[in-house]
């Protein structure tokens, strides 16, 4: 019963190179990209019920696979996201092969999913194996010169991010002799930490930072948002990150929270604690993602800076170690994915239309499809955080957690990182408010025909642009309907209070 | 005295090696050799912990070995596979021929 959403999820991406290899062989041609995306979508709509009827119980030690309430909440917004992602259709002729595609759809998010529920760290590397090898080959799969240089570039860092992860968890296993991050949490409350779990954490921290994009290690991330196909771009974008952050999320509370439990964010806990590590991590992370994203001149390389910078903000409230800030930055993270995701979807539709991703091509887009600019408008904006979008209650709470979490012992803790994370905050607003100039204030360069019919988008796509919009609205309205729930699950499953 | 240190040492020797395959070839092919020497530098650390370290009836560590193993031949195959795509379009395996992707 536990794994009912994943075997789903299996069972359709089969039947999905079934029914491609027999339409194949009966007509001579590939499946057709709609029968493709409609299998693919069912398929996840089943997971996502079938996650329904999955008994949640905490982590009892024994098990690999763990439901915990966390897990649950997790699982089901990676399943929303990848529903997303599966809706975002590729352009004509983008895919050559729409039935393997989904299918490696359907793998990468079984792939997640497993990864989101389990405190064993040799199952954790292999459902995350599992994810990250299906996202390479998504990312390079239609066959341009573009795709396939961002899929090489995304499987070099990841690879090598992948081996890091492992010599990591192998000192991790030396050091604890146990697979699982409540035995490491045990070994280290029984004494100081040796060099070799130092050196464990340091890995494992550098081979999530590369998933999460942070930024010593987001080369890749430019270049995989701009070459790969939209639809997979979506994919690694919205769910992989968010599935980085649960990860991380589980092995600084539940498996290193005692090393940095003396308020080691203050400066003098430098020695002690990864929390001025990751702070420093932040910081550049900001600056550099904030800094580099102003000169820009593709929207979409523009988001992935964006998510650079936006993972500087959830490192902010990681390094403050406190449940409050672990449960704002999954909030965040959960935000953020919906507002990028919406907004690749807009860019793909422009891109399609204008036949390139500058900001120029988005000049008139007010005339040309309202809604569509409006759906922008909502993304960019909440990702800018202005009210009363959910974007601003992310970064509101983040914030303002991380500040109480890290200034509990008196000390200024980590005030300078809020304030810097602040001051690029409006920095980002130039840039997300310059795509959103030529949107409104703009016309379409060639005039003429701005009142004759303009891009209209396939079902599904529509479906990909205004859901998230919607939802970050109503997120924004009623934060608590999601804030609650993620803060009560890390205290039913992390014991964190 | 245990020989652990010595087999660290040279778990850490290779995965530095594999490092910095990595970090200076420009051939992907080869990097993608590099990449398997951090996995078995990995490996190794798995079986020197699991040999002398307290017994350990459930075999952690020949597990995570096992499953490493079959991860990286994986990744190799999608590699080679990802490797041969852009073969196609740059007849070269020349990192320094990729760059039409920058901002």
């Amino acid at each position: 019963m536990q794994l009912l959403p994943e075997a789903v999820l299996v069972l359709t991406a089969l039947v999905l190179l079934g029914a491609a290899v027999a339409v194949e062989t009966q007509s001579g041609k590939p499946i057709s990209k709609h029968a493709a995306i409609v299998i693919a979508a069912c398929g996840v709509v089943l997971a996502g019920l079938a996650l329904c009827y999955v008994p949640v119980d905490v982590d009892s030690g024994k098990s690999l696979i763990v439901i915990d309430p966390l897990a649950h909440i997790f699982k089901a917004v990676v399943l929303g996201l990848g529903l997303l992602a599966v809706l975002l259709p590729p352009a004509r002729g983008e895919i050559p092969q729409p039935g393997e595609f989904y299918a490696l759809m359907l793998f990468a998010l079984t792939g997640l999913l497993l990864t989101t529920g389990t405190n064993h760290l040799l199952f954790l590397f292999v459902a995350l194996e599992l994810a990250s090898l299906s996202l390479y080959l998504l990312v390079g799969f239609s066959r341009t010169a573009r795709a396939a240089e961002a899929s090489l570039k995304y499987f070099l860092f990841g690879g090598v991010s992948a081996a890091f992860l492992l010599f990591g968890l192998s000192f991790l296993y030396g050091f604890a002799h146990s697979a699982t991050l409540a035995g490491v949490a045990d070994a280290l409350g029984a004494g100081p930490p040796s060099a070799l779990a130092v050196t464990g954490l340091v890995m494992v921290v550098v081979g999530l930072g590369f998933k999460l994009a942070a930024a010593p290690f987001h080369y890749w991330a430019p270049d995989v948002y701009q070459g790969a196909p939209a639809t997979s771009a979506a994919l690694v974008v919205a769910a992989s990150k968010v599935v980085g952050m649960v990860v991380l999320v589980r092995f600084l509370m539940l498996g290193f929270h005692a090393v940095s439990a003396a308020g080691s964010a203050a400066w003098g806990g430098m020695v002690a604690g990864w929390s001025p590590w990751l702070a420093v991590l932040a910081a550049v992370s900001m600056v550099l993602g904030n800094v580099l994203a102003l000169a820009q001149t593709s929207v979409r390389r523009l988001l992935a800076y964006s998510a650079v910078a936006n993972t500087g903000y959830l490192l902010v409230a990681m390094s403050a170690n406190g449940a409050s800030a672990a449960g704002a930055a999954l909030f965040y993270v959960i935000v953020y994915g919906l507002a990028t995701l919406g907004a690749l979807a807009v860019t793909a539709a422009v891109e399609r239309d204008r036949g390139n991703d500058s900001p120029v091509a988005f000049a008139g887009l007010i005339h040309r499809s309202p809604w569509q600019a409006v759906a922008l408008l909502v993304f960019l904006t909440s990702l800018a955080g202005i009210p009363p979008l959910a974007g601003f209650v992310g970064k509101f709470v983040l914030f303002s957690a991380a500040m109480a979490e890290s200034t509990k012992g008196g000390t200024p803790g980590l005030t300078w990182l809020v304030a810097l994370a602040a001051i690029m905050s409006a920095i980002s607003l130039y840039y997300y408010l310059s795509v959103l100039k030529q949107a409104f204030v703009r016309d379409t360069p060639d005039g003429g025909n701005t009142a004759a019919a303009g891009p209209t988008l396939s079902p599904a796509h529509f479906l990909a642009v205004a859901l998230p919009a919607m939802a970050l609205v109503v997120l924004g309205l009623f934060p608590a309907l999601l804030l609650d729930p993620i803060a009560s699950a890390l205290v039913a499953s992390l014991g964190l209070r | 005295m245990t020989p652990l240190p010595l087999l660290l040492t040279l778990s850490s020797l290779l995965f530095t090696l594999g490092l910095f395959a990595v970090l200076t070839r420009r051939n992907v092919i080869l990097i993608l050799v590099g990449i398997e020497l951090m996995f078995n530098a990995a490996n190794i650390n798995f079986i020197a912990f699991w040999r002398y370290g307290p017994p350990d009836p459930d075999l952690i560590g020949p597990m995570f070995v096992l499953f490493a193993i079959a991860i990286a031949a994986a990744e190799a195959a999608v590699g080679l596979a990802i490797i041969l795509m852009g073969f196609r379009h740059t007849r070269s395996t020349d990192l320094n021929r990729l760059d039409s992707l920058h901002g």
